[in-house]
């Protein structure tokens, strides 16, 4: 079975079936594909799978003990990095403000997970306690305007995030990984990753991408293809957790604004480790 | 602010307490796990755990492996928030087609499909199965079950031995003697129609 003897109208008639699991391999992959540019389709799939649920119930109670199980668990697993993107999309359905991304004055966008704040907030702050070693001159200061952020960070990170970056850059422990494009040429960006998994990212500089358009960063790590951020159209540095994960390629793709889930474009720039 | 590094890992203290946690919409509770709040994950466990663990128990008839079932569930988003889609639906739809999902997976690996097939086969010749009133056994909201006898019955029936039995839609053909076309058609139709008639801020099992 391919694509071409599917119609739009056939798959949208699995999309019963699909909901309850009730289709081949090969449909499946084929409403998958379609569902990821299909809006209507994704609201009926959602009316579907609340169907379904009502008819699950409401259940008993889990067995005794097995949250503790899996509590006990977390500890084993490293837990995966948060996608900005999910941030977003969670946030505006539970209209709230946004955390993870949120444009700055002027118009550039700096984001980070939640986490990386925090790790952040821990690099900047010791940062602001030595003294500066060297200092790269990044030619444009990078503001950041999240709702979210804690005093201490908001005071630093603007001057300090490119502070806090130098001092990484200058570090010979220190992973520096070039991103040029694909097909080669000059250095676009730089991706320095700490030992204790701070990433910041640097534009050498970055093309400025035209309005609607943003940089998003990813990591990759087997065939593991992880997003690290959501960077805004003109970006110069940003900062990121790798969250302990040994990433052996970072790229940079061009996305509409608020990132994707998955990107389907060619990366703009791509270095390995 | 805090934050505690223990084994190279960042962990943040619970950022909500237990009454915040209580009264948070699913969605809040997402937003806090994918920020690693321990407490916002035993909370989402807490509200559906138990539909989760007895969706699989279900499909399984196998308590021991529906364990597994909803231990996975409950990690994969805990490592995986992000996939966890609003725009497909409620938590609990996602948390239940994960459920769902994972169990039709072992349900028709090999062993399970033979385990199954004596499964089916003592049902029918023991107590003449009845899918219907599998369903009514389970804890469905009263206003679901009516909304289920609202539906045709060869509607009804197709999405019950697709949903509650793991079979696809061709299967389920061959069982009903109907074209799959029908079929596949007929299960739509009487998901759209259970979504018609079942307002999802009145349903009792979902929040």
């Amino acid at each position: 079975m391919n694509d071409a003897e599917l119609s739009v109208s056939e798959i949208e008639e699995l999309l019963g079936a699909y909901a309850l699991d009730a289709v081949d391999d090969d449909e499946r992959r084929l409403v998958d594909a379609h569902l990821l540019e299909c809006p209507r389709c994704r609201a009926e799939l959602a009316g579907h799978l609340e169907a379904a649920s009502w008819m699950a119930g409401g259940g008993s109670r889990a067995p005794e003990g097995l949250w503790d199980r899996i509590a006990d668990s977390l500890d084993d697993h490293v837990p995966a990095l948060r996608l900005t993107v999910v941030d977003l999309d969670v946030a505006r359905q539970a209209g709230v403000s946004a955390p993870a991304a949120a444009p700055a004055d002027d118009g550039r966008v700096v984001s980070m997970a939640s986490r990386s704040r925090r790790r952040l907030t821990q690099t900047l702050v010791a940062a602001v306690g030595v003294a500066a070693a060297v200092i790269l001159v990044l030619g444009i200061v990078v503001a950041r305007q999240e709702n979210r952020l804690d005093d201490m960070t908001r005071e630093v990170a603007t001057v300090d995030l490119q502070r806090a970056a130098g001092q990484a850059y200058a570090d010979p422990s220190a992973t520096k990984v070039a991103l040029a494009a694909p097909e080669g040429g000059d250095t676009k960006a730089t991706v320095v990753v700490l030992p204790d998994g701070t990433g910041f990212v640097l534009g050498d500089p970055l093309p400025e991408l035209p309005d609607g358009r943003t940089y998003q960063l990813w990591g990759i790590e087997g065939e593991r293809v992880i997003s690290l951020g959501v960077l805004g159209s003109a970006p110069t540095v940003a900062a990121f957790p790798t969250g302990g994960v040994g990433f052996t390629t970072y790229a940079l793709t061009e996305e509409d604004p608020g990132g994707v889930p998955q990107s389907s474009n060619p990366p703009a720039a791509v270095g390995t480790v | 602010m805090g934050v505690i590094r223990t084994d190279g890992r960042l962990r943040t203290p619970a950022t909500m307490d237990s009454e915040t946690l209580s009264s948070a919409s699913d969605a809040v509770l997402v937003i806090a796990i994918s920020r690693f709040d321990e407490h916002a994950l035993a909370e989402a466990y807490r509200r559906h755990a138990g539909a989760v663990f007895a969706l699989s128990r279900r499909l399984l008839n196998d308590p021991t492996s529906a364990e597994e079932v909803v231990q996975e569930v409950f990690l994969r988003l805990w490592n995986s928030p992000d996939k966890f889609d609003p725009e497909r639906g409620a938590l609990r739809s996602y948390l239940l087609a994960q459920s769902h999902g994972r169990s039709v997976d072992l349900l028709r690996s090999e062993g399970a499909r033979r385990r199954r097939e004596e499964r089916d086969a003592h049902r029918t010749a023991e107590a003449g199965y009845d899918l219907e009133h599998e369903v009514l056994d389970m804890a469905v909201a009263e206003r679901v079950k009516l909304a289920m006898a609202q539906l045709h019955d060869n509607e009804r029936r197709a999405i019950e031995l697709a949903y509650l039995g793991g079979h696809t839609y061709r299967e389920v053909a061959v069982m009903l003697d109907e074209p799959e076309g029908t079929v596949k058609s007929r299960i739509r139709a009487g998901l759209k129609k259970m979504r018609g008639l079942l307002d999802p801020a009145d349903a009792e099992v979902t929040r």
